[in-house]
């Protein structure tokens, strides 16, 4: 949630023109917030706090803008690569002018009002409690009407067939009642409606416990949504950052069963025929429809509103209908005016905007 | 001596002496009577021409339009062709029904009935035309406006083509409305002949338990009033609609003020010679000779000479309006007609449609059964000639000279329009063995004794 | 990216490829299934397979460019691969590089195809056995000691192989077995080129012409637009002078002296047909004349036969004096002499001095005449131990390919290193595969004084090697491709410049930039007027017509031959696809009794091919042209000659045609007419303005003559009426894309019709589709030409006109689709909605431009490309839909995003269009009309731009500027 406290805080002493310093924060997250805190302690690398009190400034314009080169030939680099278990920290493709200017959003943000204790429970503020998700099944009542006047049809043509009207409508209902119940939502599956749609994957891992309990910003795994059309599944890598060190679950006495697997893919990485984690895909649009999520990302659009609770959900479902109707929906919904950091704007309309 | 009732200049519309009975037993005798051999041999042969239809259609639905001989500048040609073509011939039914009905042609009460089952079996092979012609058939429901999750999508109001679908349907169902109802009275007069069994029970269930009272026929005629009043405008709307799909474009040949009138003439012209050629068969294959007589033909006649003469008068007019336009791609178009590639095309058009029926102008001709039946089947070449030289001569060579190709048909399109026919006469034929083709109520109407001259009828019988 | 990681991806992707396609099909198949009544429709569970260690670069789905250099031929223009996923789908000339500047050719893009091409080698074979490469080593090895120890001969044989890290790797390679010699030759005409310098300027090399300094270009069957040296880098400095909006001096005179049409005929101002035996001649004459007007005082050539008039002649030599110093005379004859003359003119017009750049010569060929043939006598002679065949296809791509055959059954061992089968590697003992360009390191020098780097776009796709490897293995050293062009950077390109001093710093910028200018270069050269008159004019036939082999646009020396996209690659003059032809004079024609498609047989020296026959205005008449690379049955199922495959949907009908190799070097053939007629599978098959009827011109393709238009710049185009509509216009808040085309720049090259195929999954239909007027192209090039539909004789003016979607404010589409599928944009695009379309086909019908496709079969599946050249932004369209040019929506959005994720406005030029990005000549300009600061308005505005059918009210967004030609009368 880091993301949103920074933000916050910068919209509470910002204007609505991007600032400079809300530039910084951007880049920031876009760049170091995936492994870096602001005293916040270490994560993939270390705590940035006070970071330009540690080293003098030339070294970290130049680790951060040529970072291979430095983590092959600098000393420094090499101790903390070696420290932070050899996960390279990738190239950045930052400007001196924009790592200089990361290093003043650092200092500023050490010293500002950042901190542990100032994390607000999201839960407690937490907007996506109050965005109504838009209400699911459009057109279901479609097949209703369609059932109704096939069920009159059939019930006309039984009575010409000389049953007593009485006995035809209960045939006809009974018909219909064991094409309900044989069905259920089979209508909906036949124009290929897959809300609820929740599918067992390879390893049993719950949002409930790492987003949910455990807080970690969406961003930080699915770091592809702020940068890429797609969201992107994390790379072991990314899981093994936390897990190299991290191999029960909460309260367990024993390794869990779960994380073993991923250990146990994540170990045959140098082998000749690397294992792999297939996951069984949930939210799967159809090829003629273009979803970028780093548009809705930038746009400050919620990943909940589409993807639901996610940091409720033990095993992920697709929450919404993910129809054009639930996508338009929410796109002809006006600019909001208000400064809120969570605000929903409308989406272009046009049908090229989606259908490439 | 009492006063003859009869003009002695008119001729009766029903000719030698009947009762009423004799009516009855002619009409529905054929359909106790086991099919005829021509009836066998006519069914068979256009079972055929259906299930080849049927084939091809089935063959181009799984592999693709690729089948038919379309091409990045021809995007259609021989189905819209047939489309428009089967269209027209629907409109004669109805104007005999209709129309002739409200001007009171008595002389229509013998042909109305089998004309109509004519414009339904016509506007049935049309439909299939729109349809298959779609690159995704499956998806046709698109056309229609139904709410949908889509957000919801609705249909293109301002497509002509969609003006078509709700057209062409109107059309379909009033007239399908309009035959059943005028079939009722003799459906029940079926029901009473027939003997207990499965066929009286389906009679009796489609005779809506006529019982022919008096307030049972004063229902009747009213009914059948409004519905001929409400049909009546469908002969003009839906051929109108339909010549909107090129009037309304952009492309030279096609983009034309003069297009509907010319249209809903054409259209009447073919119907009614579709009409003399079933009418020649059945009157042959039936023996209606008494009941389809000469004078019905001759009447038949010289409405086709009437509208082809509007037709010709269509196609100058097209040229002078191009000439006179002085637009250079308008003036191609039609120089294009008369000596491009397709000049034959349109000569023939030209030979069948205009130049032909002036031969309606002799009495003697008018009478000649053979060589009406002749002329009749010229004129339907000819009319489907007019639209395959609209559609396909206007769109093979258009604006940039660069796109300009040519075009010939595959066997799959000449097998798909055979299938029509083969669809369009199997109906017919089943149509004539099941229901009553003529009118027994109406002609009975049309009794020249019914007109007041029993008596003489009672002399004969002494 | 690691190379597992790569491996999993290129195969997740390749799965990706086919479950798109099945997806769509399941989405049809159940729609149909729905409508016949209902049965169960389950979603396909698709699975996500992320890479266990995240690539450094480059995310799921956004993608890398990589800066590399262009390999389908040894022009070498600097490209940018597009990579997805770990794997390139598409080719851009990289605008940072020096020589080439942006544009990419048709056969640069198309050679992103053959990476995917299933039949490369997956590794090494001897005698046909696949085996691993140790063994293959060994046995070279072997062979070259045995060589070494009997002193017998080693020779490469390659085309021109412009790469220093090469030659260096090689001169190693010669250190340890010193009878090895490298044997180069190219295409004869640039040979030819090299030997009359040796001549006549006593150094055996190219001058690297710079083009952009010509106020007067003459050339003599050099097609410098379209095939002839590096075509790119020539359109791009001759397109430079023919923007007369710039400055009104600045436009160039161009004439072209040639028997066949070329391209760069077709953009000539001056055209004039002259037969290969009156080339030499008429450059003498032209010579002679030039003499006396810049009072030449030296010896002079002896002269030789021409038919060229006198005064044509004369208007010539005047305009080339006049601009003395910035004009220049190119020369793409086979034979020295009529480079020697070429020369001679060069020198009395100081070409040497400007254009002519014989300092840093151009070293995209340096093979000289007689290599060969001396080759082919060693192995006559059996002296030969070892061949090693590189590059090359001396079995098919030489006129002595017969020969060669032969004589390589001679030879101690042939080994070659070709990646995938060919004429040559079937005679190979030991093949030894190498990398595609796209998967290995490369660094070339092509250009005189430039070095450009290609970089692998993606880990090899096979178990193929780097050629320099290959050779550092045959030396006994274990060093990659990477290892030895750095280590060579190091020592020998890293002190040439003066930028940096940290080689890592130098290393990376190269490798970013994809090439570097250095200085340097040889000396002047002096001219030597004595080599003049031991010149010799060549031998002029008796007998039949004159036979010319040319390079096709499409196909080149046809070494992409299998390539369908090429293939189905309309040729800019005849617009043929599938198969070459042969070309003949309308009056030839009209005497011979051809017609088009008629059979002919042509035979020389016992040799003969039979191909149909072409009616081609402008041709000289005596003389018959015929492309290259056509009719090689050998190399694949696309290349050629096999039989048709009667199968539904479509019929597999392979290209058609001859290979003329073995004819190219003779003289003259006799004709003659088989009973046999072959149609001519044709994209366009109207060729003219002036309709065949009424005999009126339609002003599609504007033009007028730069006199006319420097006293009115609205010369030949008239304004627009104003038009008047009942119906309110569309309002357009935010941009209104728009582009403008500029008819002068356009080359017909083709590069923007290949371009776009790649960029939007375009199906190949295959040669049975295009017969039947059938093809999918989005854009296409309409070629037109003036004057009367049935002329004999004379030389047609000819113009280009790019056509696509125009994208009308008012779309007589959009009105009349009955489902909305085809609707407009807010931002004034004509949007195609693919998955609404049901294929009524009324949209194409009431196109006035004819510019929709329509999907008559399922091309997505039956296509003969290969799916991992893909473009996943686009869907790939389904069986009964239309599609058409989309403005390449797909690169606005993410250009809108790209933007908004940085925080910003967009800017003109943020948005390429695919056919924009590769155009050579930077005719079609693409942006935002509502801004009237981008460049697209601008040039909308100009007093040279119309609109294509403007009067019918359609409101085109596709502006085009007039055509102005720089005639002399």
């Amino acid at each position: 949630m880091i993301k949103l406290l920074l933000l916050s805080a910068l919209f509470s002493h910002a204007a609505e023109a991007p600032t400079s310093l809300q530039k910084d924060a951007a880049l920031f997250q876009a760049k170091c917030a995936k492994c870096h805190t602001i005293g916040r302690g270490d994560r993939v690398g270390p705590d940035l706090k006070g970071l330009s009190e540690r080293r003098e400034k030339a070294w970290i314009t130049g680790f951060v803008t040529r970072t291979a080169f430095f983590l092959d030939n600098d000393a420094e680099a090499k101790k903390l690569l070696a420290k932070f278990n050899g996960v390279r920290m990738a190239d950045t493709g930052l400007s001196e002018a924009q790592a200089t200017a990361l290093i003043a959003y650092i200092d500023a943000a050490s010293k500002g009002p950042v901190g542990p204790e100032e994390e607000p429970e999201p839960e407690a503020e937490d907007p996506a409690s109050k965005v109504r998700l838009p209400e699911e099944g459009r057109g279901a009542w479609l097949p209703g009407i369609a059932a109704g006047l096939v069920c009159l049809a059939l019930a006309a043509g039984v009575r010409q067939l000389g049953f007593p009207l009485p006995a035809a409508v209960l045939l006809v209902l009974a018909a219909g009642a064991g094409y309900w119940s044989l069905g259920g939502r089979r209508y909906h599956r036949l124009l290929g409606d897959q809300q609820g749609y929740a599918p067992a994957q390879p390893i049993d891992y719950s949002h409930a416990t790492h987003a949910g309990r455990l807080k970690i910003d969406c961003l930080y795994c699915h770091y592809g949504a702020a940068r890429s059309d797609a969201a992107g599944v994390p790379p072991a890598s990314v899981c093994m950052n936390c897990h190299n060190a991290v191999r029960k679950t909460a309260g367990a006495m024993e390794p869990s069963a779960e994380i073993a697997k991923l250990v146990a893919a994540w170990d045959t990485r140098q082998s000749s025929a690397p294992a792999s984690i297939a996951w069984n895909r949930v939210h799967d649009l159809p090829d003629f429809v273009h979803f970028s999520h780093r548009v809705h990302v930038a746009n400050q659009i919620r990943c909940q509103e589409c993807h639901g609770p996610v940091q409720e959900m033990a095993r992920v479902r697709q929450a919404s209908s993910l129809s054009m109707g639930w996508c338009v929906n929410c796109h002809r919904q006006e600019k909001s005016a208000a400064p809120s950091h969570w605000k929903r704007t409308g989406g272009p309309l046009d049908c090229a905007a989606c259908h490439w | 001596m009492s006063t003859s009732h009869v003009s002695p200049l008119r001729e009766p519309l029903v000719d030698g002496v009947k009762d009423l009975g004799q009516i009855t037993r002619d009409v529905c005798g054929p359909l106790d009577a086991a099919p005829t051999a021509a009836w066998y041999a006519a069914f068979a042969a256009a079972l055929c021409a259906l299930s080849y239809g049927a084939v091809m259609v089935i063959h181009q639905v799984w592999t693709g339009i690729g089948t038919w001989g379309l091409n990045k500048t021809v995007g259609w040609s021989w189905d819209i062709t047939n489309f428009v073509f089967w269209v027209g011939i629907g409109h004669a039914g109805t104007l005999i029904s209709a129309i002739l009905f409200l001007f009171r042609q008595k002389w229509r009460t013998s042909i109305n009935r089998s004309a109509e089952a004519m414009t339904i079996f016509a506007v049935m092979c049309a439909g299939i035309f729109p349809l298959i012609h779609m690159g995704r058939p499956w998806l046709a429901y698109w056309v229609m406006p139904y709410p949908n999750p889509m957000g919801p999508l609705w249909v293109n109001f301002r497509s002509p083509l969609l003006w078509d679908v709700f057209a062409i349907s109107t059309y379909f169902i009033i007239s399908a409305t309009f035959w059943f109802v005028g079939l009722i009275p003799d459906l029940a007069t079926m029901r009473d002949r027939l003997p207990e069994g499965w066929r009286k029970k389906v009679f009796g269930l489609a005779s809506l338990g006529w019982s022919g009272s008096h307030r049972t026929w004063q229902h009747y005629e009213m009914v059948y009033l409004l519905l001929a009043g409400l049909a009546t405008p469908l002969v003009f709307s839906v051929h109108t609609i339909v010549s909107f799909d090129f009037a309304t474009s952009v492309i030279p040949g096609w983009h034309a003020t003069i297009f509907p009138p010319y249209f809903v003439c054409g259209a009447i012209f073919s119907g009614f010679a579709m009409v003399l050629t079933l009418m020649i068969i059945a009157r042959k294959v039936m023996n209606f000779e008494g009941y389809i007589t000469l004078r019905h033909i001759d009447a038949i006649c010289k409405v086709i000479l009437l509208t082809s003469m509007i037709v010709g008068l269509a196609y100058s007019t097209e040229l002078i309006t191009a000439y006179y336009s002085s637009n250079h791609y308008e003036r191609f178009a039609f120089i294009n007609r008369i000596k491009g590639p397709f000049a034959g095309f349109y000569w023939m058009m030209v030979f069948c449609n205009v130049l032909v029926p002036q031969a309606l102008w002799f009495e003697r001709i008018r009478r000649d059964v053979r060589v009406l039946f002749l002329i009749s089947i010229l004129i339907n070449v000819g009319m489907w000639l007019e639209r395959f030289v609209i559609i396909t001569i206007s769109l093979h060579r258009d604006y940039l000279p660069s796109s300009w190709t040519d075009y010939s048909p595959t066997y799959v399109e000449i097998g798909t329009y055979i299938g029509s026919f083969g669809l369009f006469f199997t109906c017919f034929l089943l149509f004539c063995r099941v229901l009553p083709m003529i009118a027994i109520s109406e002609v009975k109407g049309v009794l020249s004794y019914a007109r007041g001259d029993q008596d003489k009828e009672s002399r004969h019988a002494h | 990216m690691n190379e597992e990681e790569a491996k999993t991806q290129a195969v997740e992707d390749a799965k990706d490829g086919i479950k798109r396609r099945d997806f769509l099909q399941l989405m049809t198949g159940a729609f149909a299934a729905l409508a016949a009544g209902g049965c169960r429709f389950q979603k396909p569970a698709e699975k996500i397979v992320p890479a266990l260690v995240a690539p450094e670069e480059g995310l799921p789905g956004q993608a890398a460019w990589y800066a590399t250099t262009c390999g389908a031929c040894p022009a070498a223009c600097g490209a940018l691969a597009k990579v997805r996923d770990g794997r390139p789908i598409k080719l851009e000339g990289n605008p940072e590089h020096p020589v080439s500047r942006g544009g990419l050719c048709a056969r640069g893009q198309g050679s992103l195809l053959d990476l995917y091409d299933s039949q490369r080698y997956a590794g090494p074979r001897v005698a046909g056995a696949p085996v691993d490469w140790d063994t293959a080593d060994l046995e070279v090895i072997r062979a070259l000691e045995r060589a070494r120890a009997s002193g017998k001969a080693v020779r490469l044989l390659s085309p021109t192989w412009a790469s220093p890290s090469a030659r260096a790797e090689l001169a190693r390679l010669r250190a340890r077995f010193p009878s090895l010699r490298h044997v180069v030759y190219d295409e004869p005409s640039l040979q030819a080129s090299i030997s009359a310098h040796r001549l006549t300027h006593g150094r055996a090399a190219l001058p690297s012409y710079h083009l952009e300094k010509a106020k007067a270009i003459v050339s003599f069957d050099a097609d410098f637009l379209g095939t002839w040296g590096s075509p790119v880098q020539f359109t791009k400095d001759w397109a430079a002078r023919r923007k007369p909006d710039v400055e009104p001096g600045l436009m160039s005179w161009h004439a072209q002296f040639e028997a066949r049409m070329s391209p760069t005929g077709a953009n000539a101002d001056l055209r004039v047909p002259v037969k290969p035996s009156e080339r030499y001649g008429t450059i003498v004459e032209l010579g002679r004349l030039v003499a006396q007007k810049t009072g030449w005082s030296g010896a002079v050539p002896p002269s030789g036969p021409t038919s060229v008039s006198r005064s044509v002649l004369l208007q010539t030599a005047a305009a080339l004096v006049a601009e003395r110093r910035r004009a220049v005379v190119l020369c793409g004859a086979a034979d020295v002499a009529s480079h020697a003359a070429a020369n001679w003119l060069n020198h009395m017009l100081g070409a040497y001095e400007s254009i002519a750049d014989l300092e840093r010569p151009a070293a995209f060929a340096s093979g000289e005449e007689g290599g060969f043939d001396a080759l082919l006598a060693e192995l006559d002679r059996g002296e030969v131990a070892v061949l090693i065949v590189r590059g090359c296809n001396p079995a098919q791509d030489h006129p002595r390919a017969a020969d060669f055959r032969k004589a390589a059954g001679k030879a101690g061992l042939v080994v070659s290193l070709a990646g995938r089968p060919d004429e040559t590697a079937k005679l190979a003992r030991i093949v030894c595969p190498e990398h595609h360009y796209l998967e290995s390191w490369s660094d070339h020098d092509a250009h005189g004084g430039v070095i450009s780097l290609s970089q692998p776009a993606l880990s090899p796709l096979r178990g193929t090697r780097g050629a320099l490897e290959t050779f550092a293995r045959w030396d006994g050293r274990r060093a990659t491709d990477y290892e030895s062009i750095r280590s060579y950077f190091r020592s020998s390109v890293l002190p040439r410049q003066k930028k940096t001093r940290s080689f890592e710093t130098f290393w990376e910028d190269a490798v970013r930039l994809g090439a570097l200018t250095l200085g340097g270069g040889a000396g002047k050269a002096a001219f030597i007027p004595s080599s003049l008159p031991a010149l010799k004019a060549p031998p002029v036939s008796a007998f039949g017509y004159e036979f010319i082999a040319y390079q096709s646009v499409a196909l080149g020396d046809g070494r992409q031959a299998n390539n369908p996209w090429l293939q189905e690659l309309p040729d800019p003059i005849t617009k043929t696809t599938w198969g070459n032809f042969a070309s003949f004079s309308p009056s030839d024609a009209k005497s011979l009794g051809l017609v088009e498609g008629r059979v002919v047989k042509l035979e020389a020296e016992g040799v003969s091919v039979e191909l149909p026959a072409h009616v081609q205005p402008g041709q000289a008449s005596g003389t018959v042209a015929a492309a290259l690379g056509y009719g090689r049955s050998g190399i694949g199922v696309m290349a050629g000659n096999l039989p048709v495959v009667k199968m539904l949907p479509i019929d597999f009908q392979p290209a058609s045609g001859a290979d003329v190799m073995p004819l190219s070097r003779a003289a003259a053939v006799t004709v003659g007419l088989l009973s046999r007629v072959e149609r001519l599978t044709k994209t366009q098959t109207y060729d003219h303005l002036v309709d065949p009827l009424l005999g009126e011109r339609r002003d599609h393709a504007r033009e007028t003559v730069l006199a006319d238009y420097l006293l009115n710049p609205r010369a030949g185009n008239p304004a627009e009426a104003k038009a008047h509509s009942l119906w309110k216009e569309h309002e357009y808040a935010g941009p209104k894309w728009g582009m403008a085309i500029d008819l002068n720049a356009c080359t017909g090259c083709s590069a923007c019709v290949l371009s776009c195929n790649l960029e939007n999954n375009v199906p190949v239909v295959g040669k049975s589709e295009i017969a039947k007027s059938r093809d999918m192209h989005w854009l296409r090039l309409d070629r037109y030409y003036s004057g009367p539909p049935n002329a004999l004789e004379g030389s047609p003016d000819v113009s280009f006109q790019p056509m696509l979607c125009q994208h009308c404010g008012n779309a007589p589409c959009e009105t009349v689709c009955p489902v909305l599928a085809t609707v407009h944009s807010t931002e004034g695009l004509n949007m195609q909605v693919y998955n609404r379309c049901v294929g009524t086909r009324y949209c194409a019908n009431n196109c006035p431009y004819k510019v929709r496709r329509f999907n008559w079969f399922d091309y997505a599946h039956a296509d003969l490309s290969a799916n991992l050249a893909l473009n996943p932004d686009v869907t790939v369209r389904s069986r009964g839909v239309m599609e058409k040019c989309s403005f390449c929506v797909q690169r606005i959005y993410t250009a809108k995003a790209d933007a908004k994720v940085e925080g910003r406005v967009m800017r003109d030029g943020d948005v390429k269009p695919a056919c924009a990005q590769s155009c050579p000549s930077e005719a079609i300009v693409f942006g935002d009309l509502n801004d009237p600061k981008s460049k697209a308005a601008k040039l909308a505005k100009s007093e040279r731009s119309y609109r294509v059918l403007s009067e019918l009210g359609v409101q085109p967004s596709v502006h085009y500027l007039t055509k102005v030609r720089n005639k002399r009368v």
